[in-house]
């Protein structure tokens, strides 16, 4: 038992005394310190943001606009990085402290021989497991400290890729009052709640995707007996007319064959894609690919058929 | 050799489920791999094409339902007489309903 203390004391030591997840912050970047921006000093800014703005000067106005902008961004990550790291430590801490407050707990369940006090040993450690659980799911809903991180700082990165977007935008289109209210989603994107929120709301779009995907038909309509048949003829008079003109031996046949490919192409009305540079390769692609474009307009079967049988050109 | 899939209503007739995977196949120069039911409503089957290597056609598609009772074997044995191999063996929707078939080629 003295054990078990003194395993509980030295985690609290090295979890709450010492910082263990990061280096000391310079006094510079400490938001205890004076990278503090103070109410005094924003009100000063704030009013000569205003008077330069009365006064035309909108230049002078955005610098000024920009300045606090970036002096109350430095207060909002300064202390976000704070929280972050607390968020992590303190769960650990907690979780760490229920590890070996259970494990000592079924210690001292397994070595104590009184019935009795074995019971309220073995009741007290489900009480805890229970406890700890309700923990988890009402501060955190059972999400893991990464997961909620990772999503705070998504959110976060959004609102002030947005807000550094505006800032190129002059005072008269990017007021500092509109700043402020990006400023204050900023602060918000940063907290346990808006991570929560935005995760349920992740999950209920991916789940109305995953829906709507289910639900969809690629092909409503079935192709009939007639189409089917064009379809096997069309191929069957592709695939001759391909290695006639690509793999033929009688250099006649592959030049017959070739102007019965760009013919065909020009009877589906797509000539002007065939140039006296066109290679034979890319001539025959063309009308593969025109073919297979014939399967979104059906009523196209005919003609393409049409186009590559040599007896069906015959008037 | 790229791998897609498409869905199509289930509510299509065998003849018309095996036209338009035959103007699939040829029009579209890749050949059925795989066919099955979609859980999910509105019935709807899932057909799976593979690209074809080549320009020349697959030999046809032919998709027999294997009906209550039926003897699997001896579909199996007339349809190899003919000259084509089984491909699989699928349950899938036939105008709507929950059909049991065997795909040839």
């Amino acid at each position: 038992m003295l054990g078990h203390l003194a395993a509980i004391v030295l985690i609290t030591c090295l979890t709450g005394c010492v910082h263990i997840n990061r280096p000391p912050i310079p006094a510079t970047l400490d938001p205890g310190n004076q990278a503090k921006y103070s109410v005094d000093a924003f009100n000063h800014a704030y009013t000569n943001y205003q008077q330069l703005l009365q006064s035309g000067e909108y230049e002078k106005a955005k610098l000024q606009r920009d300045s606090i902008i970036n002096r109350i961004e430095v207060d909002v990550e300064g202390n976000y990085r704070e929280y972050e790291g607390k968020l992590s430590s303190t769960r650990a801490t907690v979780d760490t402290l229920s590890d070996v407050t259970q494990l000592g707990l079924s210690a001292a369940t397994g070595v104590i021989g009184n019935v009795d006090i074995k019971d309220m040993l073995a009741a007290s450690l489900t009480a805890f497991k229970g406890s700890k659980l309700s923990f988890d799911k009402n501060f955190f809903r059972e999400k893991t400290t990464e997961i909620l991180i990772s999503k705070m700082q998504a959110s976060r990165d959004k609102v002030r890729n947005r807000i550094t977007t505006k800032m190129a935008l002059p005072v008269q289109q990017y007021a500092f009052e509109e700043a402020w209210r990006d400023l204050v989603e900023f602060f918000y994107s940063g907290t346990l709640q808006s991570a929560l929120v935005q995760l349920a709301n992740d999950a209920g779009a991916d789940a109305a995707a995953a829906k709507k995907q289910a639900e969809t038909i690629d092909i409503k309509r079935a192709s009939t007996e007639e189409e089917a048949k064009l379809a096997v003829r069309i191929r069957s008079n592709f695939a001759k007319l391909y290695n006639q003109a690509l793999k033929g031996a009688d250099p006649n046949a592959r030049a017959d064959a070739l102007k019965t490919a760009k013919d065909a192409i020009v009877v589906m009305g797509q000539g002007d894609k065939i140039t006296d540079k066109s290679t034979p390769e890319e001539i025959l692609n063309l009308l593969r690919t025109l073919v297979i474009d014939s399967l979104n307009h059906p009523e196209d079967i005919p003609k393409v058929d049409k186009a590559l049988t040599p007896s069906a050109k015959e008037p | 050799m790229a791998t897609t899939t498409k869905s199509l209503d289930g509510n299509f007739s065998l003849a018309e489920l095996q036209q338009t995977l035959t103007a699939q196949e040829n029009l579209g120069f890749k050949h059925v791999t795989g066919l099955q039911k979609r859980d999910a409503p509105p019935p709807a089957n899932i057909a799976t094409f593979e690209d074809d290597t080549g320009v020349d056609p697959n030999p046809p598609l032919v998709i027999v339902q294997i009906g209550a009772g039926a003897d699997f074997n001896a579909i199996k044995a007339g349809q190899t007489a003919q000259g084509r191999a089984l491909l699989f063996q699928s349950q899938i929707f036939i105008a709507g309903v929950d059909s049991s078939v065997a795909v040839f080629r």
